[in-house]
């Protein structure tokens, strides 16, 4: 009977995606009624998004500060310059690490969560509590940065009291503060993982895990069983949404370092590279759109990547699985 | 063995949702703070409580035009995205054939433009709509219209992409059995699965809502008057001007008042999410 | 009431846009029909309300209005103002009049923006005897200008200078950088930490180099470290350098400052916890609410690495720059002027705790030192020598991450000056 659970579990998403359903007329009309829910959606999003982007393209062949100012062709020198430009490379390393390692550790978090949220109790509040990070403002992020790491600050203090004098760190020094950033950004960004996949296991009709109860599975089997085939899709999803977003990395670094004056080049990311870029380095510096252009090409290919790679793995599994 | 490492897991998400609870509380006290108390003694509780805060950083700031805006603008552009994202969505996780894939990819890759490639455009396609508006339509325009415009748009793929996710993995025998009922196709995608999709439905929506609610630099880019602005550009505006006004208390409610009806918003919203479940699934 | 909240948002939107608004409110309204009728000037502000700047602006423009009749019409766009003057103008609209700073200058020219402010200059300041250029330091005219002229009219200054507590300190003078490294080891040798600084200000780090290498290489240096790598090897830059490593090696910063979050040093100078800060003028206001009762803060000039040169002033500015575009110059003109008087400028000083640009407006008692010194200076230059506008590339990715491992004492300075050619070769090269 246990196999019968996990056989429904297994089966349903797998046939959902294939949208099985009886062919012939029926099955045309579906056809029909495509097109007319898909394209407004997709139109808009082509003319007002995807056009309009096409621009940057253009304008990483480009030299030029913007509305006003003299635009120069320069072919291929902004991808030139930024190969040869060692800060560009660094911060290009700075974020696939990034990316990979609070991915890993946010994979971790949200496996956990579902594990152990779908049952505990407070559930819906411990929910709202982790999301909390995501709404509050950069600003009062910021402030508190400064407030639990400061060399006198919240965290400091702590250790010294705990007598583990030897553990307190200048935490913000250059040295520490891309650790520090990777800690704060699996902070911020976790809840909002640990939502999303929540909302899928949300979508699991109880009955399957009553069914697996009776069969006598332990937590750790219904999750392997139950849970996590059915929220594949939405794991994949998350997955690419981690890939984009921690290719994008931005608010928290000028959170952390940059309120006042520009992040040292072993904080940056591609994304503050390219603010850089485009706010001139510092106030009343020219801006380079080219070459915050190209970067942004080079994080868009990247992305892309990963996009196709999560999927193509995803697929793989899908098949080895059937 | 797995008994107390589930215990361990539970215990570090409880150790974590009260270091979150501690930082809104350590905002909450910020806000009833002088500005020199916040520094001198972050973590107790304030001396006198300064109440003053909230009314000058309400008025210094603008901040009520600026509340208005923030919701006017974010429940109309949430209301667009969802109507445009719901079906396309559905369609591209339901009925579409070989093209689904290709397309699926091709709004995912929408998310991974950087913004600041996406800024000049923008600006440029928001002057010459506002110009065509009044030179051959309407005669008036509003540049929160344009922000409406591309808040929209550059929601949809996060949206449409989580939603082909979330359509995908629901059960599709009820799809069937809808069908073999000889319910019409849109009428199944209306009365059956939509509410079936409610969680993920509200959870995109409401995410939606908080990054728009947050959003800075569009408001900031398409819009230069100060009284069409939203909550957070004034709030920024506020900070921005730190230099000249000193006033760290008024800026703590300030965030205050950006912040807590977020949360109200969000608490409520997670006790429907729960309730959408039981209703999706008809029990 | 509501349907002028409506004009106003959708002028706004049309100016921005391009321009069609702005010019077809003037074609249709009454300014332009009645020819008599003076214009009505737009005004694009960077001051939030109710900072002291924007209420001192408003109360000028308010008396304006009722002396001439002419309508000046604010708006305060704060954060992003330079990026939509700049899109306004480049689509043929925009503001008559906006607010800028010096380092704003090259990018508002670049963009076409800015154009002759001579004759501006030269407009006689109402009930005055001496015109818009008379009243204004010659340090200040020569900071606000580039080699098209004039950028903006200033209202007030700033500087860069070396704030001290003078309730510790009541006859702080030092002569040299010498004395005060002296001055600061005794009180080190006492057990406080003497000098605040938020390293992780890149800004704020590099401060303290600059001004070393002001006093013995003169204005201009950076630019000249930034465009010719053979510049890194001269003796005087070498002298500078020396003078910031051995301030390093004897420890007289607070302790982990490369670690603390911006504002935590300046406000624990602020809180008394330190006696002495390299920072600019604004300081002073920054940190007021923050002020322990017995700090009395003042700034002079930065002592001298090289006494036997003549100094050199550090001079920034804040002010109104016109577009050379508008239609309304002299109207602009008759404005500025009349804001120029001697009672508005005297109130930058006394409201928004500034130095004011007038040569007769006293600046608050902490910054009158400093001003002393801006007025006397025997050379100008700007923040940085204007290095962040011309050369913002070589700033970002090769000065500032290198001045930031000097100052945390990571590199001796040889190995600083070593590494700053090299790099700037590779980066010309």
């Amino acid at each position: 009977m246990t196999v019968t659970a996990s056989d429904t579990a297994l089966r349903a998403p797998s046939a959902g995606r294939r949208a099985k359903v009886p062919r012939g007329a029926l099955q045309g009309e579906r056809r029909r009624l495509y097109l007319p829910m898909l394209l407004p959606a997709l139109i808009a999003y082509l003319v007002f998004f995807v056009l309009p982007s096409l621009f940057g393209v253009v304008l990483s062949f480009a030299e030029w500060s913007g509305l006003g100012t003299e635009l120069s062709w320069v072919g291929f020198s902004n991808y030139v310059s930024m190969a040869g430009s060692e800060l560009f490379r660094a911060s290009f390393v700075q974020t696939l690490i990034l990316t990979l390692v609070v991915g890993l550790a946010l994979f971790l978090i949200a496996g956990a969560s579902m594990i152990v949220l779908r049952t505990a109790r407070g559930s819906a509040f411990i929910r709202a509590a982790v999301f909390l990070p995501f709404m509050i403002s950069p600003i009062a992020v910021g402030l508190a940065v400064s407030f639990l790491f400061n060399p006198d600050g919240l965290i400091n203090t702590v250790l010294g009291a705990l007598g583990l004098s030897e553990l307190r760190q200048p935490w913000l020094a250059p040295e520490l503060i891309f650790n520090v950033i990777m800690a704060g950004v699996v902070w911020s960004a976790a809840g909002f993982y640990v939502v999303l996949v929540m909302s899928a296991v949300d979508g699991i009709p109880p009955s399957y895990y009553e069914v697996a109860r009776i069969e006598g599975a332990s937590e750790l089997q219904q999750f392997r069983y139950v849970t996590l085939p059915l929220t594949r899709d939405m794991l994949a999803i998350a997955a690419s949404l981690w890939a984009i977003a921690g290719i994008k990395t931005f608010e928290i670094v000028i959170a952390f370092v940059g309120t006042a004056g520009t992040p040292p080049p072993e904080a940056r990311t591609l994304a503050v590279e390219q603010y850089l870029r485009v706010t001139g380095g510092r106030e009343g510096g020219l801006a380079q759109l080219g070459e915050a252009a190209a970067i942004g090409i080079v994080m868009t290919v990247i992305t892309a990547v990963l996009i196709v790679l999560s999927r193509r793995i995803q697929r793989r599994e899908r098949l080895e699985l059937a | 063995m797995i008994r107390a490492g589930l215990a361990l897991i539970r215990a570090l998400i409880w150790a974590w949702v009260l270091f979150n609870v501690g930082m809104v509380v350590w905002v909450l006290l910020n806000s009833v703070k002088s500005s020199r108390e916040i520094f001198d003694n972050p973590a107790g509780l304030p001396a006198t409580w300064m109440w003053e805060n909230f009314a000058t950083a309400w008025s210094d700031s603008g901040l009520g035009a600026a509340a208005i805006n923030s919701v006017v603008l974010t429940l109309v552009s949430v209301a667009l995205i969802m109507a445009l994202s719901i079906p396309a969505a559905y369609a591209v996780a339901r009925l579409g054939g070989r093209s689904s894939g290709p397309v699926t990819t091709f709004f995912a890759v929408g998310m991974s433009i950087p913004f600041q490639a996406f800024a000049v455009p923008m600006v440029l396609i928001g002057a010459g709509l506002s110009r065509f508006m009044i030179d051959w339509v309407t005669g008036v325009w509003d540049t929160r219209i344009t922000v409406t415009l591309f808040y929209v748009v550059l929601s949809l793929p996060f949206s449409i992409f989580v939603l082909i996710g979330y359509f995908r993995s629901l059960p599709g025998d009820v799809e069937e059995a809808a069908a073999l009922d000889g319910a019409s196709p849109f009428r199944t995608f209306r009365q059956i699965m939509v509410p079936l999709a409610k969680p993920g439905i509200t959870t995109v929506a409401v995410l939606n809502a908080l990054s728009l609610w947050n959003e800075t630099v569009i408001v900031l880019m398409l819009v230069p008057d100060q009284s069409a602005q939203t909550l957070n550009v004034a709030l920024l505006n506020f900070y921005s001007n730190m230099q000249y006004t000193s006033n760290w208390g008024g800026l703590f409610a300030g965030v205050v008042i950006v912040v807590l009806p977020m949360i109200a918003t969000y608490l409520w919203f997670g006790r429907r999410i729960v309730n959408g479940m039981t209703q999706g699934i008809g029990k | 009431m509501r349907n002028r909240a409506i004009a106003v948002a959708t002028c706004a939107s049309a100016v921005l846009a391009l321009g069609a608004c702005g010019q077809k409110l003037q074609d249709a309204g009454p300014s332009a029909t009645a020819g008599a009728e003076p214009a009505n000037l737009l005004y694009w502000g960077k001051w939030a309300k109710g900072t002291p700047q924007a209420n001192l602006f408003e109360s000028v423009i308010a008396d304006y209005t009722k002396q001439t009749g002419v309508k000046i019409d604010v708006q305060w766009l704060a954060q992003g103002q330079e990026q939509q003057v700049k899109n306004a103008v480049a689509t043929g609209a925009g503001p008559d009049f906006f607010d800028t700073a010096i380092d704003h200058t090259a990018e508002f020219r670049t963009a076409g923006v800015l154009g002759d402010m001579g004759p501006i200059f030269r407009t006689k300041i109402p009930g005055e005897s001496g015109t818009i250029e008379e009243v204004l330091p010659k340090s200040v005219l020569k900071a606000i200008s580039d080699d098209k002229g004039y950028g903006f009219v200033p209202h007030s200054v700033f500087s860069i200078g070396l704030w001290y507590d003078s309730a510790k300190y009541p006859d702080f003078a030092p002569q040299s950088f010498d004395e005060l490294l002296e001055i600061a080891k005794k009180e080190k040798a006492s057990g406080r930490a003497p000098i605040a600084l938020d390293g992780s200000v890149n800004a704020y780090n590099s401060f303290w180099i600059h001004q070393m290498l002001l006093s013995t290489a003169g204005p201009g240096i950076l630019l000249k470290l930034a465009e010719d790598p053979a510049a890194w090897d001269l003796p005087e830059v070498k002298r500078a350098a020396k003078a910031l490593e051995s301030l390093v090696k004897a420890e007289l910063f607070e302790p982990d400052y490369m670690a603390t979050k911006f504002p935590a040093a300046q406000n624990a100078w602020a809180g008394g916890k330190h006696s002495f800060i390299l920072n600019g003028s604004w300081l002073g206001s920054e940190t007021a609410s923050l002020r322990a009762a017995a700090v009395k803060p003042r700034i002079i000039a930065f002592p001298p690495v090289d006494p036997a040169k003549g100094s050199v002033a550090t001079v920034g500015a804040l002010g109104w720059g016109v577009n050379a575009k508008s239609k309304n110059q002299k109207a602009v003109a008759d404005f500025l002027a009349f804001a120029m008087q001697k009672k508005y400028i005297d109130r930058i000083g006394t409201d928004a705790a500034n130095i004011p640009s007038r040569i007769d407006s006293p600046a608050p008692v902490e910054l009158q030192q400093l001003q002393a010194s801006i007025r006397d200076a025997e050379q100008v230059t700007l923040d940085g020598d204007g290095v962040s506008t011309v050369k913002p590339k070589w700033l970002a990715d090769v000065f500032l991450p290198l001045d930031d491992k000097f100052v945390a004492g990571k590199l001796s300075a040889e190995e600083f000056l070593a590494e700053g050619k090299a790099k700037t070769a590779a980066m010309n090269g």
